[in-house]
């Protein structure tokens, strides 16, 4: 994927920061969810939802990107989306606002990886934070 | 003669949590708290104790959320659409421990 | 009662009896001695009973005539020696006296016989006694014609402020009766005016009813105008929900073309149809929600406009509010001038009559008035003179103060006595003056109504000199005053070189305040009687009567 390929990946928001993630890895959008907190728990994990009756464990992607805080979300949304290498597993993200599905080309994404983000990529007038969603696996 | 529902629902701190039946020793009525007393020797608090389940059906805590949480939990479910901790009763999270009381004066000396 | 000259003259005239009886003796021995020598008795008898009997008369007189007339010799002298000190005595207390000084030495009423001693300390106790009672007496006919001579002036003052007002008072009453002449002709022109406005009033009532009318409807479609906005701005929120459900439509459809973009890549070359489609909804999303936020800014300018016209009709419908209670009640008052304007001819009228008869009684009244200023400027001359004899008497009263002060006696409103007394502490200190600016301080503090103290040495030259603060606040001195010149030439230093005695002088202004003010100056004596200097100090009059 992350050579001279072109991908499809879908933008948001997430705090001030634009992201873009593979398509292949986002299985559904769906609108804000209630969130139940995990006493004990990072700030990165934003809480726990029902999602067609499987439990979920949705994580602040603002959080994950250590993005600035950007303007109050009109519309928040959740993603889902598959993390991991081989085992995949679904968990959620909480993002401010949809963005559009793109093109992306591998080598085009610029600037040192490092954890969930693979490098900046051009994107119009601005620049959109490419995430490997892989990177998020597990830790065994 | 049916078997008993393998799951005590009880909720703490806005959360709800499930532990197995088989492990809870003794149920001691509190105000403001219940104490549970585990067959293991643990003592737990629950704001309510909501009663026994049987259609809990178990997922693995995400592996890659465990950075994020360190307790011990024996996963996730859902209960009537809201989402379940399950409690390994080998070891309790910290967020279900009993929570002491205020020392009166003089208890420190003591 | 026999004196001790009386005793010696009487044993002076016993010893020259005794002396001719001797010399009678002497004679009478001689006779018969020349008898027995004529006789031819025995001659040895003769001159033994001649010797013996002359010893004997001689050793009688030395002893019984001669010594006693030598003791009663000194004796005399004594009393001699005795009655020129008593003189002397006698002659300093009636110096004392003459200048005043009722404050007698004992060493020198020691000196004097009982009798004199207690006849003048009786004498000067009499008139310590009856120069005190002067004193007092003058002090209050002093304060007392001080203060009727501030009431009298008061008062006639008064009765000056109330003369001239009297005269502004003929003055408004002429002026009163000429402008009651004038009214009396304005009432009869307004009697005459009230009947034609009378008649040009009934128009003005009928324009201001029209007004009235006017203003009413005007203000009826203003509140009309404010309906409507108010509608607008409720349609206008309603259009605002209708923007943000076409928002969340736009939202949920733009969720929706991802989700149907996600299934088509899923599905693969399957699903490559479908993805455009979702990308033409996605599009639409967009423009749907572009489109909801153009309407909203449009929206957002409209409802300022809203606002604004709002709080202008809100405006407008309190002006119109208000120009319609002015022209009721321009209308009310249009009304009551009408009826007014009618009593107003008879009220004019009446004036007119009214003011004639006030013009009579005001000429009469003037009159009066006229009368009344002159007795008020008569009382105001008079108390005026009457002022003027207080402030005579309050002088006078001063003047026999000080004539009372002529005389020193031992109380503490004797000035002269005080002031001896003063002086005579710093007669202990005469030797080279040390720390005497402190002692003339000290005496200053002692003595409020002094104004200046100072000391000048038996030359007459300046040693010391202080101002009180009370009458100085930067204890400036006195022009022409400065330590080591030269002032025996003044007329207190002169009397006091002259008379050994504390003296005071006549009232003069002071240096230092302008003031009515005089100075007591006594002598500084030491322990031998020389005179080392001479204190003085400049009493200020009104502060010393105060006190």
């Amino acid at each position: 994927m992350w050579d001279d390929e072109a991908f499809k990946a879908l933008t948001v928001r997430a705090g001030d920061a634009w992201c873009a993630m593979p398509l292949p890895r986002v299985r559904r959008v769906i609108k804000s969810l209630k969130l139940h907190p995990l006493p004990g728990a990072g700030p990165e994990i934003a809480g726990l939802a029902e999602v067609d009756g499987e439990p979920l464990v949705i994580l602040s992607l603002e959080r994950l990107i250590e993005a600035p805080p950007g303007p109050a979300a009109e519309f928040p949304i959740t993603l889902l989306v598959e993390v991991g290498g081989a085992a995949r597993e679904v968990v959620g993200l909480a993002a401010d606002q949809p963005g559009d599905i793109v093109y992306l080309v591998g080598s085009a994404i610029a600037g040192p990886s490092r954890g969930l983000i693979r490098g900046e990529a051009r994107l119009g007038r601005g620049l959109v934070r490419v995430l490997d969603l892989a990177a998020l696996g597990g830790e065994d | 003669m049916s078997r008993p529902p393998p799951w005590l629902l009880l909720r703490r701190h806005g959360v709800l949590w499930a532990l197995p039946h088989a492990a809870l020793g003794e149920l001691s009525a509190r105000r403001p708290a219940t104490t549970l007393e585990l067959r293991g020797g643990a003592t737990l608090e629950a704001d309510e104790v909501l009663g026994l389940a049987a259609e809990i059906e178990p997922r693995p805590f995400p592996r890659c959320a465990r950075r994020f949480y360190r307790d011990t939990v024996a996963g996730l479910a859902v209960w009537r659409r809201q989402p379940v901790v399950l409690v390994d009763p080998g070891s309790a999270p910290p967020s279900l421990a009993v929570e002491k009381e205020n020392p009166v004066n003089g208890d420190e000396i003591r | 009662m026999a004196t001790k000259f009386d005793d010696a003259s009487g044993r002076l005239e016993r010893l020259n009896v005794l002396g001719m009886i001797l010399a009678f003796g002497w004679f009478l021995l001689s006779l018969a001695v020349l008898v027995v020598g004529l006789a031819g008795w025995a001659e040895k008898l003769t001159a033994l009973l001649s010797f013996f009997t002359s010893a004997a008369l001689l050793a009688g007189y030395v002893l019984a005539v001669l010594l006693p007339q030598r003791r009663v010799s000194e004796e005399l002298r004594a009393i001699d020696a005795e009655a020129v000190d008593q003189r002397a005595a006698m002659l300093e207390i009636l110096r004392r006296l003459r200048l005043g000084d009722l404050v007698m030495p004992a060493s020198e009423l020691a000196r004097l016989p009982d009798f004199l001693d207690d006849g003048i300390r009786a004498t000067t106790a009499a008139l310590t006694s009856q120069i005190q009672r002067i004193q007092e007496r003058s002090l209050e006919v002093a304060v007392i014609g001080g203060e009727v001579q501030s009431t009298s002036a008061d008062l006639a003052s008064g009765f000056s402020q109330q003369s001239a007002a009297v005269v502004e008072i003929t003055a408004t009453i002429e002026e009163l009766a000429r402008t009651a002449a004038q009214i009396s002709q304005n009432a009869e022109r307004q009697a005459q005016l009230a009947d034609l406005a009378e008649t040009e009033g009934d128009t003005g009532a009928e324009a201001v009813k029209a007004a009235v009318a006017g203003i009413n409807g005007l203000s009826q479609r203003i509140a009309s105008i404010a309906q409507r906005t108010d509608g607008l701005d409720s349609r206008s929120k309603e259009i605002y929900r209708i923007l943000d459900l076409i928002s969340e439509i736009a939202h949920d459809t733009h969720i929706l073309s991802l989700n149907a973009a996600i299934e088509a890549e899923t599905a693969g070359e399957h699903g490559r149809r479908f993805a455009v489609v979702a990308e033409e909804v996605r599009r639409l999303a967009h423009r749907a929600r572009e489109s909801a936020q153009s309407v909203r800014a449009h929206l957002e300018e409209f409802s300022g406009a809203i606002r604004s016209t709002v709080v202008a009709t809100e405006e407008g419908s309190k002006e119109a509010a208000q120009v319609l209670r002015q022209a009721q009640a321009a209308q009310g008052a249009i009304e009551e001038l009408r009826g007014a304007i009618g009593a107003t001819s008879v009220a004019a009228q009446e004036i007119s009559l009214a003011t004639k008869e006030q013009r009579t009684a005001s000429d009469q009244v003037a009159v009066t008035i006229k009368e009344v200023r002159e007795v008020i400027q008569r009382m105001a001359d008079a108390l005026r003179n009457f002022s003027k004899t207080a402030r005579n008497l309050n002088e006078l009263a001063l003047a026999i103060q000080l004539v009372s002060q002529a005389f020193r006696f031992a109380a503490g409103r004797s000035l002269k006595h005080v002031f001896q007394e003063r002086a005579s502490e710093l007669a202990v200190k005469s030797e080279g003056w040390e720390g005497i600016d402190s002692e003339l301080r000290d005496l200053l503090s002692r003595s409020p109504y002094v104004e200046f103290c100072y000391l000048v040495d038996a030359d007459g030259t300046l040693v010391a000199c202080t101002t009180s603060p009370e009458w100085s606040h930067d204890e400036r001195l006195p022009e022409g005053v400065e330590v080591g010149k030269n002032y025996s030439d003044r007329p207190w230093f002169k009397t006091v070189q002259q008379t050994r005695s504390p003296t005071i002088t006549p009232l003069y202004e002071s240096l230092l305040t302008s003031q009515q003010c005089f100075t007591v100056a006594a002598p500084v004596l030491t322990a031998d009687g020389r005179q080392a200097g001479v204190l003085g100090a400049d009493v200020n009059l009104t502060s010393w009567i105060r006190i």
